[in-house]
């Protein structure tokens, strides 16, 4: 079960698709290129969705398959920029809290009844009512203090204050208020048989074994290639890969293990092509440095904890070059980080010489280090579902043990292991993060506010980097903007309140009976147009 | 619930006399295992047995050991290749056999297939395979052993409390018997071991011993039941025996067969279910090797090396071998003792 | 008869309440509560929309009020709702519990299709092929990981020879008729209960070689068969006398067929029980594990019910013990 991370993975398998995307908008339609419509696309789950409402879905598969029923005002390509889908167009008035959207006229839900403004702000309120538990989308909608509607096809947002990052929250799948307005929300027929206007219609949900949608034939943009797309659940890393083989399923992520194994030869080579994406996702350690344990309150000693780290290794050895060191908190896609800033290398020297100017000194007959009396001995705490936090943390554990600091790993499930961050009960915690497809997205893990149970885990009080944070929201000018995240990169990486540890870069194979899409960092799946670029491939059907 | 029907079969594979021999054999293996298990230190570390440095004679690797440990006072952080560096001023007398630890992190030497150098070959973190396996016979060997005999202990205990005072007690353990036994095995330690917080090696026993308690309490409480119609119980009582000597003297022995083939599974079962418990992230704490442990790491790399699993479950399989052999010696004996008596 | 019948009946009332207090019990102390469980790696909310979420649904009521309240919903037949889809939780467990008992069922008996034969040959003739066989060859199989027996089946069967489905229940593609429907089911079983049936040969081969020792070492079959009594005959004589034990096995292993195997569910994409179960606690579902546990219960109570029936019809002797402790 390495359950969550790789759902992440998978996720982010699920959207990257590349090339030959006509511009945002113009949805499918042949496009020439061999590609022909028809054909059945089945796509694995690791995990069931737990409800298909479009704006209760809180795991990232249930998300894929939403994008594939539902649209939003506003999609991201493969390039993680912000692209029309709903939404024709929109301006940010002057003083950047007011957000007009222009709808796409004629536009209909699933049952044939059009769409209208109404249900934008019908689906506004949904995710900021509680009883919907929108934690997928609630977030981004918190700084808005109204949504109006003053016509059928416009849409008006006030922010509270100048939002920056305010576009990328609008991908949120649009509701049918006609249908939902008539039930109990939380209990409704339609969290497990969803209507929405995008381009695949929901047909049938077997539960634990599969979802299937049918083409849209009336979509706004256009019918999607491909009749039938499943979502077929198998909850096995090691099926998944010989359902593939099988020919049972149409796409698989693969382990680097797996990819060795099997991508090297020639018949793979031939029933499927390759994809490669570094995700938006990477491992991180917190040190948790608000002076609750003798250890990490100093950046010094957290600088050389993270240069003692053996990362390199881990990325050639163990993922076998599947990975990529991340050496700041931003995503490279995303923007934010500082692109002449050096990665930390792997340097122990370097990091027992930072530990003994510290005052952390080896004594002389175990090689353990002390300080006042007080031994270096820590628990990491790691997150029990993961393949690669086991791993890592054990090489962590012996880097660590080799100059001297003792660390014991700790497993706990994910809602413990999220408990004991929140409260900052904790020394130092490896985990997984995604960092927003907006440099903003970096707030919630270092700005104070989010000490008390937020998600700033390393517990980091900074007045420079708090001030910036700020200042970086409510700048809407991107070339001043770009600067301030830099700003804040260079310190993050100087005060280190984490230890940014690498990227698992996916590997995945495609089959060419399907014309491929290009990745984006969140998979095949969830970028626009995503699937429904897919189609039979012309030469290889 | 009528168990007592159980006890024909139990009484094991009723091994002829001939074979006591190999019975003998086995309880000879499950030794060996333990004291791999106990001396598994300084069979396999990455630390020299016995070195020189500075002209003062250390034991490194003695610093390892259990309870013995702390009196070998040595630096825990040097390896031998570090004693190997410094020629001036440090040399290696005495290599463990295996001269790697089951923590020493390679990453070189990832995945490599027995050979030479890994006589079982490499983990995915190019750890030793072999000095992985003997370390972990003691946390296997443990969590199987303490997990068996505490359920052992809860199953006489209360079995034969059922059985003795009846009544109230009675009900209310066979009620709790009836309540703990639909809880489906691995449900109820995984639940038990997430309840707990974390993982670990007493979490986990626990958890296992939890489970199996209820089958032996059963099968206790019946016989006692039987037996106490029968001719031995009244002339016994007759001489003036009470209660409780009765049934360690007297019937304990008539229950040993039966009860050493639920427990020679239940070692197996317990080490197999560990396994279990590491695939959904509730095993023994890393870097501790479990058998199990190393089996739920094999998983990721099934693809590419057949020998982080087939090792640790040769080893699963040597132990349940020997242990059933051991256990049928066990049973024979028991009935040996019982002939007389009916 | 039926008096016996009653009070056995009533007497599983208790042991349902005491299921459900345990049930319980574990479940609260688990630590974290369900709204960190909606959370995950991937997501994990801010402490502004959390604290939404915490004062609106009123999780951290305290467990001796939510046992109430979902005991006294059980009085009504209501298990409640699950937390996380809002489903009932008896249309949820329903999903799961059919697939389950359906493959182990299949799997008990394939596992004693093939060890009570074993068993038979092996306490005939001990020391035979067939004995040596019976005893190491299943102790060997016993020993392989399940995971890893699963992966050697599929890659063999699925991708090799592709004579059999690799995972899930069904063919995607869905026969209509209602004979093409079982046959494709029952295609989809053989590798998982293969894989479950691995582990179980090697103790019921034992157990089964012991019960028919202690029966075919017994006069009565030596004077019948002396008598000229056709083999198949004895065989039923030693049929009728090992019953009762091959019986009280059954009332053992079934709390284990309703609980489901997690890794095999997982690696054949089985939507049991088990994967449900493993769902649950990893999310917090406290209604869905209360569910699943005591419908599980009552199931492993109403089987152990008919054993006793069983027992009542195959052993006078055990009737009248039975009588006099109910």
């Amino acid at each position: 079960m390495r359950s969550r991370a790789a759902v992440l993975l998978a996720v982010a398998a699920g959207l990257a698709v590349v090339c030959c995307s006509p511009p945002p908008g113009s949805g499918g339609g042949p496009a020439g290129g061999g590609a022909g419509y028809g054909g059945r696309f089945v796509f694995p789950l690791r995990f069931e969705p737990k409800t298909l409402n479009f704006v209760s879905v809180d795991e990232q598969y249930g998300v894929l398959v939403l994008r594939l029923v539902g649209d939003g005002l506003v999609d991201h390509d493969a390039g993680l920029r912000v692209v029309p889908r709903l939404a024709r167009s929109w301006e940010l008035s002057a003083d950047g809290r007011r957000l007009t959207f222009h709808l796409r006229p004629g536009v209909r839900f699933h049952d044939g009844v059009p769409l209208t403004s109404a249900d934008v702000v019908y689906t506004y309120e949904r995710v900021i009512d509680p009883e919907s538990r929108a934690l997928t989308w609630m977030d981004s909608f918190l700084p808005i203090e109204r949504v109006e509607a003053p016509d059928p096809v416009t849409v008006v947002v006030t922010y509270r204050a100048p939002y920056a990052p305010a576009l990328h929250g609008w991908d949120v799948p649009i509701l049918p208020r006609h249908l939902y307005e008539r039930e109990d929300f939380a209990t409704s027929r339609f969290n497990r048989a969803p209507v929405g206007t995008g381009p695949f219609r929901f047909e049938s949900w077997d539960p634990g074994r599969r979802i299937v949608l049918q083409a849209n034939p009336d979509y706004w943009a256009g019918r999607p290639y491909l009749d039938t797309f499943v979502f077929q659940v198998i909850p096995s890393q090691e099926t998944t890969l010989q359902a593939l083989l099988a020919a049972e399923v149409d796409f698989a992520m693969l382990t680097p293990v797996q990819w060795e194994a099997h991508a090297g030869s020639a018949a793979f080579g031939r029933r499927f092509r390759a994809l490669r994406y570094l995700p938006l996702f990477y491992y991180y350690i917190a040190w948790r440095c608000d002076g609750s344990n003798p250890f990490f309150a100093e950046p010094a000693v957290r600088r050389a904890m993270s240069l003692a780290l053996d990362r390199e290794g881990y990325v050639s050895r163990v993922l076998r070059g599947n990975g990529r060191i991340a050496s700041s908190l931003f995503h490279p896609a995303a923007g934010g980080a500082d692109p002449d800033a050096p990665d930390l290398p792997y340097d122990p020297e370097a990091a027992a010489a930072l530990l003994d100017e510290a005052g952390w000194r080896a004594r002389a007959e175990s090689g353990l280090r002390e300080r006042g009396g007080v031994p270096f001995r820590f628990t990491l705490l790691i997150f029990s579902g993961g393949e690669d936090h086991l791993m890592f943390a054990q090489v962590a554990q012996e880097s660590l043990r080799r100059i001297g600091v003792e660390v014991a790993i700790e497993r706990l499930d994910w809602p413990t292991l999220s408990q004991r961050l929140r409260k900052g009960d904790f020394q130092a915690a490896l985990s997984g993060a995604v960092p927003g497809v907006d440099p903003d997205g970096v707030f919630a893990m270092v700005h104070s506010s989010q000490i008390r149970g937020g998600r700033n885990y390393a517990g980091l009080h900074d007045a420079f980097v708090d001030a910036w944070l700020e200042e970086g929201r409510r700048t809407v000018d991107p070339g001043a903007r770009a600067d301030l995240y830099i700003k804040i990169d260079r310190r993050l990486r100087e005060l280190q309140p984490y230890a940014p540890l690498f990227f698992p870069v996916v590997q995945a194979a495609f089959s060419r009976r399907f014309r491929a899409v290009e990745p984006s960092p969140r998979g095949i799946l969830d970028h626009y147009p995503g699937a429904a670029r897919i189609a039979l491939d012309g030469d290889g059907a | 619930m009528a168990p007592e029907v159980r006890e024909p079969a139990l009484r094991a594979g009723g091994a002829p006399d001939g074979h006591r021999a190999r019975a003998g054999a086995a309880a000879w293996i499950v030794g060996g295992l333990a004291i791999v298990a106990l001396l598994a230190p300084v069979i396999a570390n990455e630390r020299p047995l016995l070195a020189r440095v500075d002209g003062r004679l250390i034991a490194p690797a003695f610093a390892d050991l259990p309870i013995l440990g702390p009196l070998f006072d040595a630096p825990v952080v040097r390896s031998i290749p570090w004693y190997q560096k410094e020629t001036g001023r440090a040399i290696v007398l005495l290599r463990p056999p295996v001269p790697y630890s089951y923590r020493g992190i390679l990453l070189d030497d990832a995945l490599l297939p027995p050979g030479r150098r890994h006589l079982l070959g490499t983990d995915a973190l190019g750890r030793d395979l072999l000095a992985r396996l003997i370390h972990g016979t003691r946390p296997s060997l443990l969590i199987g052993f303490v997990a068996t005999a505490v359920s052992l202990l809860l199953g006489l205990f209360l079995g034969a409390l059922a059985a003795m005072r009846g009544g109230a007690a009675d009900l209310l353990i066979v009620r709790l018997v009836d309540v703990v036994a639909c809880f489906p095995p691995f449900v109820l330690a995984l639940a038990f071991v997430a309840a707990s917080g974390h993982g670990g090696l007493w979490p986990v026993a626990a958890g296992i011993a939890l489970n199996r308690w209820t089958g032996m309490a059963r099968y206790v409480r019946g016989e006692i039941l039987r037996h106490r119609r029968g001719d031995l119980w009244a002339s016994a009582r007759a001489t003036g025996a009470s209660a409780p000597r009765l049934v360690v003297r007297h019937l304990l022995p008539l229950l040993a067969g039966p009860l050493a083939v639920m427990a020679s599974f239940g070692v197996a079962h317990a080490i197999v279910l560990e396994s279990s418990l590491s695939f959904v992230g509730f095993g023994v704490e890393p870097p501790a090797p479990s058998w199990g442990t190393i089996l739920a790491e094999s998983r990721a790399t099934l693809d590419a090396a057949w020998w982080p699993v087939v090792f640790p479950s040769l080893g699963l399989l040597v132990t349940l071998g020997a242990l059933c052999l051991a256990a049928e010696r066990v049973g024979g004996a028991g009935r040996g003792r019982q002939e007389p008596l009916f | 008869m039926s008096a016996f019948l009653l009070r056995r009946l009533a007497s599983t009332l208790p042991t349902l309440v005491g299921i459900s207090i345990l049930a319980f019990l574990i479940l609260n102390l688990l630590p974290a509560d369900p709204i960190l469980a909606w959370s995950s790696e991937g997501h994990q909310p801010s402490a502004e929309a959390l604290e939404r979420l915490r004062a609106a649904l009123r999780v951290d009521r305290g467990p001796l009020e939510r046992y109430r309240d979902w005991s006294l919903g059980l009085l009504r037949g209501d298990l409640g709702r699950s937390l996380r889809d809002g489903r009932p939780v008896g249309r949820v467990v329903a999903e799961a519990l059919p697939w389950t008992l359906l493959l182990n069922l299949c799997a008990v008996a394939v596992i004693y299709g093939i060890a009570v034969p074993f068993g038979l040959l092996g306490a005939r003739s001990p020391g035979s092929p067939a004995d040596r066989l019976g005893r190491g060859a299943l102790l060997f199989l016993y020993a392989v990981p399940s995971f890893a027996a699963a992966l050697l089946l599929q890659q063999l069967f699925a991708v090799r020879l592709r004579i059999l489905p690799l995972q899930g229940v069904a063919d995607p593609a869905g026969a209509p008729a209602l004979a093409a429907r079982a046959l494709d089911l029952s295609r989809h079983l053989v590798l998982p209960t293969a894989c479950l049936a691995l582990s179980g040969w090697a103790f019921i081969a034992r157990y089964s070689r012991a019960v028919f020792r202690s029966v075919l070492g017994r006069e009565f079959l030596a004077v019948a068969r002396a008598k000229g009594l056709s083999r198949w005959r004895a065989l039923l004589h030693v049929a009728a006398n090992t019953a009762v034990p091959f019986v009280t096995l059954l009332a053992s292993i079934i709390p284990g067929l309703a609980g489901g195997s997690v890794i095999v569910e997982q690696v054949f994409s089985w939507p049991g029980v088990g994967r449900l179960f493993l769902a649950s606690i990893q999310t917090r579902d406290y209604p869905v594990v209360m569910g699943l546990t005591l419908l599980s219960a009552a199931l492993v109570l109403a089987a152990q019910l008919f054993v006793d029936l069983l027992y009542v019809l195959a052993d006078p002797a055990i009737r009248g013990r039975l009588l006099e402790e109910a």
